[in-house]
């Protein structure tokens, strides 16, 4: 083809575009026929430039695929190379064209697509498809490479990113306005044309692709965050269009506070469904009583109250929203004094045109900002439980880490937002920067464990490892497959240590088995060794004295015999003999004391280094046990107990694989020590009228030759390279590992107190735990823990609660779906 | 003068899911009664239940009640009249008024739009669910989780409708298979449902024309209203509401309404025919105004899971059908969607337009519930008030007080005015709306208002029939919960009686008696 000659040619390279230019609506159809927005609404989005961009489009991270099943139509695909196209800047924007609807998705899913890029400073990654067992095998968890997009794929008011399918699915509906002005009643309304639902559903499958347990809802905040979050990131894209940004603060006269486009979300659904006005707004409403647009007020008490994703999410798209207007206004205030001659009231009429740039400039650098903190902190979450207040230390840390002087006090204002909504970290004591801050309590000993100990070592090394590879590598397959070994290797070494954890432990635990007090343990053995050789040295002593005593009196008896006949060669030969024996005890009794004295000083050592060994196991558990927030139960393989309270979890393994000799990796159930919890002393979970029992897996892992081992059941869910130019130049290179376990919360029985371990299916209530951990990645050195510890028994409690009461959807008869499209459940209700 | 009544006995049928209540009242010269609902949800063990109900209504009533009340058209509200349940018996009993919606008078133009509407809503979820069945066998999914997940949906789909049937026995679903379910659909059973609740009753008491009364919301009746016999009550009318906007809702957030089948509710002939739908003379001239697009489209066939299109199209251009068919079978785009992987399969969307089928089928079930006959039953002495809301949901009950319902009328010589808020505020007695689901009622416009501390409160439900089907909403917990917080306390246990409740659980005193059939609730008519 000429284009591909064309490419040879390094003159025309010269020119190869940084982006495609894509004609698109800044919100949606509906305000192109309203006069006062008509000319804001049209917007270039300027993409990433892809090369090989396919008809459809099809390029690196996207595939659009326009079937329509309810009409029985497929769409010819659009060809944004064709020369037409690019010489016009993408196709005008038209609601009766499919192809220009491709090219919308398109141009809008890769603008979301560059803020993540951008904020987060790597390539990102569609969600897995997950591993899964097959028959006597694996299949590991494999590569998705484009994110699908179906423009019309249902006939609802409704759209919504499919988990499992790795789909977006736009649906298109017959209006039914309440305001018939607005809207034509019986139009199509295509929730593909709306900057506002594509901006909201990609971001939820950006967010999927790096935590994937946030479709799961073991707090009320986690759904709410994935709503959340996607209304923030749709929200704030709409201070990245110029025009409408000039255009609004022009309107506004520079006063975000009152009504303005930039602060509503998806215009034409909320009109089109019946709604008074958008289907969102992060700022205020209409009141229905008076039709006139009030600002929300903060309400504490919404936080404490409103559970229904959506409208909990609204709290915190309105305290992220609280602190864009803080910043912003903290930017312009000179400006405003400057404009007021230092009055603070504007007069009346429009603004000056360069008082509109500048307000406009600072009103996108705060947007920008504000965008790209919300964006970084994902990576500063915990992977499972996340919470607003976790968020907001999120927010608090991630900004902290790249941004060392808050100028503009942003944080502060983040702080004080939050607080205004009435949203509070748990377990800080104060909100303070420095409270909120996800810091790593005596990090210098972790620091010197993790330097010093063999097998925190060999983790550390596969990080450095994987650093090394994925910091040059561009490719996203090529990264995810690093990844996927990486984080195989890493789970290898995480478990040799749990097991050498285990190992010395049991050790110990047999030594002290006749007195558990460490400290006295350890005096008694040291004293009663001393004894020993005191006793050893007494004997030695007294036989040699005996013996001496023996020998002299030999020769007494000797001399008295000879008296007089002192020359006598017989008693001189006897007497020498005598004399002879006594140097000899004599030496052997120096010789004796010497060996006694050594074994005095060597057991001192030994039971010194003894207790330092002990010292050191604990020391090791507990640097484990902080950093991962895992259980890590104490199990004595060897012992009858341990196999008699194991269980064979049918839902993972089933029994006849087990045990077919190849090196392979079985799941059996068992219980949880409680002994070992030190959490809490209370045997059971109680919610209600009901118990619940909390238990672990022990995995078991086959060797060809050598011993099986056990350890316990723990996941590396997630491993990324980051690499982040802060404001000052300085390039932050970091590692985020997130680590997870499960814990199976098993209702006890009220009779019996035998648990059915048959209850462990997929039906199970699984609680999960598990830490996010930053850590520097030419250092090695874990700057930021993020933990949820696996047992925490309010938690847990909360969950069962939730659980069993208050996960009520909208509809009282619709059925239990298992979880298979969360969003199309909860979006249902609500529209996207 | 009127003649003083002493009390009123509430008769609370534990027949499992589903209503009935008889009220007797009590005069120094004799009772009189008034019945409110006769019907339990299919398979629920209750249905046995029925026969045992009707005789004891004969047998308390002497064959005779005053008033006969059945607040909406939900099976678990009127199936006992059936041939299926307890029909032959019932209808030995005799009324001198019977009470309907004013939904339920298809002579009122505005009833008759509605139900209309109604019924167009239930063609399209009966069409719909054929082609689920008829897709449910030639499903593309990967997963077997993932059939099953549909396959449940047709069954719930299916359980709505047994709801909104007039049919006489509608057929059971709990142990079904969903092969076996298919099977169902394609006899007449659910083609032949659509008789009114004046028709059902029809069969049973021929003479009805002549008692029924509509009665419209606002409205108040007492003894000076013709035909009505109960002296010291007064009975005020709140619902069902006339306007659309309050029958449309079904959820207590503002946002939380079941939009997409809202708007196919409103224009419920407009959208929904897709193609699968469609008859053969409409399939056959399949054009752009079947279809959102008036050009850049083809019409394609599904083979074996494979997409293909036809060498010619209607509506285009010989050369342009052509043109965009090679377009698209030589684009990426298509070879993606045709892949044979399992991956590729589990992210096809063949069917996945028609999950608007059930939330409109819940919609329909919603709407039906927003139909209910409300009554507030005054005792004029005491001023006690017993709420009998049938299974009204949000927009029922919104447009009580959004519309600030007051009843002026003449007590003596003195005019009086009694308002809605008042009358929730002296509720002794609640019948929990709706079994006690999570919309069934709202907390503010709700639940908060009744302020009585001698609240008792009764939901006619059955958990464990609700589980079977799925519902394992109801009763909502919350709701639940709150009630307990504000309901009297008797022997420390708070005064909710559940018909579904244990033994133990029971608070019994001298004011509330217990069998296996019913409880008894006495509520005297003095402070």
């Amino acid at each position: 083809m000429s284009q591909k000659s064309e490419r040879k040619n390094a003159l025309i390279e010269r020119y190869r575009p940084l982006y495609r230019r894509l004609r698109g609506y800044a919100f949606d159809p509906s305000l192109s026929t309203r006069l006062e927005s008509a000319d804001v609404n049209l917007a270039i989005f300027k993409v990433d430039w892809e090369e090989d961009l396919e008809p459809g489009p099809i390029g690196e991270y996207l595939e659009i695929i326009d079937i329509d099943p309810a009409s029985r139509a497929f769409y010819e695909p659009v060809n944004l190379n064709h020369q037409y196209i690019l010489a016009l800047d993408g196709l005008p924007p038209s609601e009766s064209n499919p192809q220009f609807h491709q090219q919308m998705v398109y141009a809008v899913a890769m603008t979301t697509i560059q803020h993540f890029e951008k904020s987060l400073g790597r390539k990102v990654q569609w969600s897995s498809i997950d591993y899964k067992k097959e028959k006597d095998n694996y299949v590991p968890e494999r590569f998705v490479q484009r994110l699908r997009i179906y423009p019309h794929a249902i006939r609802e008011a409704n759209a919504f990113y499919s988990p499992q399918k790795k789909a977006i699915l736009f649906g298109y509906f017959t209006a039914s306005p309440s305001d018939e002005t607005t809207i034509m009643p019986g139009s199509l309304v295509f929730t593909c044309l709306s900057h506002d639902i594509i901006a909201h559903e990609v971001t939820h499958a950006l967010i999927d692709g790096q935590h994937k347990q946030y479709v799961r809802s073991l707090t009320k905040d986690t759904l709410a965050i994935h709503e959340a979050f996607s209304d923030i990131v749709a929200l704030f894209q709409h201070f990245t269009f110029p025009e409408v940004l000039k255009n609004q603060i022009a309107k506004t006269r520079g006063e975000l506070e009152s009504q303005h486009l930039l602060g509503e979300l998806a215009q034409q659904l909320g009109l089109a469904i019946g709604n008074y006005g958008s289907l969102r707004s992060a700022l205020g409403q209409k009141n229905a009583g008076t039709g006139k647009w009030e600002l929300t007020k903060p309400n504490p008490e919404a936080y404490k109250k409103v559970i229904e994703p959506h409208d909990r999410g609204a709290i915190l798209v309105a305290a992220v929203f609280r602190a864009f207007l803080k910043i912003y206004k903290r930017r312009t205030n000179d400006l405003f004094r400057i404009a007021t001659n230092g009055t603070g009231v504007l007069p009346e009429g429009d603004i000056h045109p360069d008082l509109v740039n500048r307000l406009a400039s600072e009103a996108a650098m705060s947007a920008k900002h504000v965008l790209s903190m919300c964006i970084r902190s994902l990576d500063y979450c915990p992977p499972v439980r996340v919470t607003f207040g976790d968020y907001l230390r999120a927010i608090i840390t991630a900004d902290h880490d790249l941004i060392a002087d808050d100028d503009f006090d942003y944080r502060l204002a983040f702080i004080e937002a939050f607080k205004e909504w009435g949203v509070y970290p748990k377990n800080i004591f104060s909100l303070s920067e420095e409270s909120l801050l996800y810091r790593i309590l005596n990090r210098t000993e972790i620091d010197t464990y993790l330097k010093k100990d063999k097998s925190f070592r060999k983790i550390a090394f596969e990080l450095k490892k994987y650093y090394r590879i994925v910091s040059k590598e561009k490719n996203r397959e090529d990264v995810f497959k690093e990844t996927i070994e990486s984080k195989r290797r890493i789970h290898e070494k995480i478990r040799t240590l749990m097991i050498e954890v285990n190992e010395d432990r049991i050790e110990l635990k047999r030594e002290s088995e006749t007195d558990s007090d460490e400290l006295s343990e350890i005096t008694f053995k040291l004293q009663k060794d001393k004894m020993d050789i005191e006793e050893r040295s007494l004997t030695v002593d007294f036989d040699y004295k005996k013996k001496k005593l023996e020998l002299e009196r030999a020769l007494q008896d000797l001399a008295f015999e000879f008296r007089g006949r002192e020359k006598n060669r017989n008693f001189k030969k006897r007497s020498e003999k005598i004399e002879n024996e006594l140097k000899e005890l004599k030496e052997q009794y120096d010789s004796e004391k010497q060996e006694i004295e050594k074994d005095k000083k060597e057991a001192e050592i030994d039971f010194k280094n003894k207790a330092a060994h002990k010292v050191n196991v604990k020391k090791k558990l507990q640097i484990l046990e902080d950093l991962s927030g895992f259980i890590v139960p104490l199990f004595d393989v060897g012992s009858e107990d341990f196999m008699k309270n194991l269980f064979i979890d049918e839902c993972d393994a089933p029994v006849a694989t087990k045990f077919n000799g190849k090196k392979f990796e079985g799941f059996l159930g068992h219980k949880y020590f409680k002994e070992e919890v030190r959490a809490d002393d209370r045997p059971f979970i109680k919610v209600g009228n009901k118990q619940y029992d909390a238990y672990i897996k022990i995995n078991k892992k086959i060797y060809d030759e050598g011993p099986d081992t056990y350890y316990p059941n723990f996941q590396v869910y997630n491993l990324q390279f980051a690499e982040r130019v802060g404001p000052d130049g300085i390039v932050n290179r970091q590692l985020i590992l997130s680590i997870l376990q499960d814990l199976f919360l098993l209702e006890k029985p009220a009779a019996d107190s035998k648990i059915d371990f048959g209850f462990i299916n997929n039906n199970s209530l699984v609680f999960r735990g598990g830490s996010t951990l930053i850590i520097d990645a030419g250092s090695n050195q874990v700057k930021f823990g993020i933990v949820k510890k696996v047992f925490d028994l309010k938690e847990i409690t909360e969950f069962i609660e939730l659980e069993t009461n208050e996960n009520a959807g909208s509809a009282p008869f619709a059925i239990n779906d298992g979880g298979h499209e969360p969003f199309a459940i909860l979006h249902r209700g609500h529209t996207h | 003068m009127a003649k003083k009544l002493k009390s009123v006995d509430i008769r609370m049928y534990r027949q499992g899911f589903g209503d009935c209540f008889l009220l007797t009242f009590r005069y120094p010269s004799g009772k009189k009664h008034l019945m409110i609902d006769f019907g339990v949800l299919k398979s629920s063990k209750g249905e046995s239940k029925m026969k045992d109900i009707a005789e004891d209504i004969l047998k308390t009533t002497q064959k005779k009640i005053d008033t006969l009340v059945v607040t909406h058209q939900h099976w678990d509200h009127y199936s006992g009249f059936t041939k299926s349940q307890a029909q032959d018996i019932i209808k030995q009993l005799s009324f001198d008024k019977l009470w309907l919606a004013w939904t339920e008078d298809f002579e009122n133009p505005q009833a008759k739009a509605l139900l209309d509407r109604r019924n167009k809503v239930k063609e399209a979820v009966k069409i719909g669910l054929k082609g689920m069945a008829e897709h449910y066998n030639k499903l593309t999914m990967a997963s077997e989780t993932q059939k099953t997940k549909f396959a449940n949906q047709l069954k719930n789909i299916v359980g709505i409708l047994n709801f909104e049937s007039g049919i006489d026995q509608p057929f059971e679903l709990s142990n079904k298979k969903p092969e076996e379910v298919f099977g169902l659909l394609g006899s007449n059973k659910i083609d032949n449902d659509d008789r009114s609740l004046v028709d059902i009753l029809k069969e049973l008491w021929s003479d009805i024309d002549q008692k029924k009364d509509f009665l419209e919301p606002n409205t108040m009746i007492d003894s000076k209203s013709q035909g009505f016999g109960l002296d010291g009550v007064r009975i005020y009318v709140l619902g069902p509401p006339s306007e659309w906007e309050y029958l449309r809702r079904n959820d207590t957030a503002a946002k939380g309404e079941l939009y997409i089948s809202s708007s196919l509710f409103d224009n419920p002939t407009s959208f929904i025919n897709s193609f699968e739908f469609s008859d053969d003379e409409r399939k056959k001239d399949w054009n752009d105004n079947d279809i959102p697009f008036e050009e850049s489209w083809i019409e394609y066939i599904v083979e074996d899971n494979k997409i293909t299109f036809e060498d010619d199209n209607k509506g285009l251009r010989g050369s342009e059908h052509k043109r965009i068919r090679n377009a698209i079978q030589s684009s990426e785009a298509f070879r993606q969607y045709n892949e044979e992987s399992e991956f590729n399969k589990l992210r096809r969307i063949d069917n996945e337009y028609l999950s608007y089928i059930e939330p409109l089928a819940l919609m329909l079930n919603s709407h039906t519930n927003n139909t209910s006959l409300v009554l507030a039953i005054e005792l004029i002495d005491s001023g006690k008030v017993l709420l009998f809301p049938g299974d009204a949901q949000y927009g029922n009950w919104l447009s009580w007080t959004d519309k600030k319902l007051e009843w002026e009328f003449k007590e003596g010589d003195k005019s009086k005015k009694v308002s809605i808020e008042e009358l929730l505020s002296r509720t002794v007695f609640y019948k929990v709306s709706h079994h006690g689901s999570h919309n069934g009622t709202p907390q503010n416009k709700g639940l908060e208002l009744m302020k009585d501390k001698s609240l008792i409160a009764a939901v006619p439900v059955d958990k464990v029939a609700a589980e079977e089907k799925n519902w394992n909403k109801i009763p909502y917990s919350n709701i639940m919960k709150r009630l307990e917080e504000k309901v009297k306390k008797i022997n420390g246990k708070p005064a909710i009686l559940r018909s579904d409740s244990k033994p133990e659980e029971i608070p019994v005193s001298t004011q509330i008696r217990v069998n296996e059939l019913y409880f008894d609730i006495k509520i005297q008519n003095r402070d």
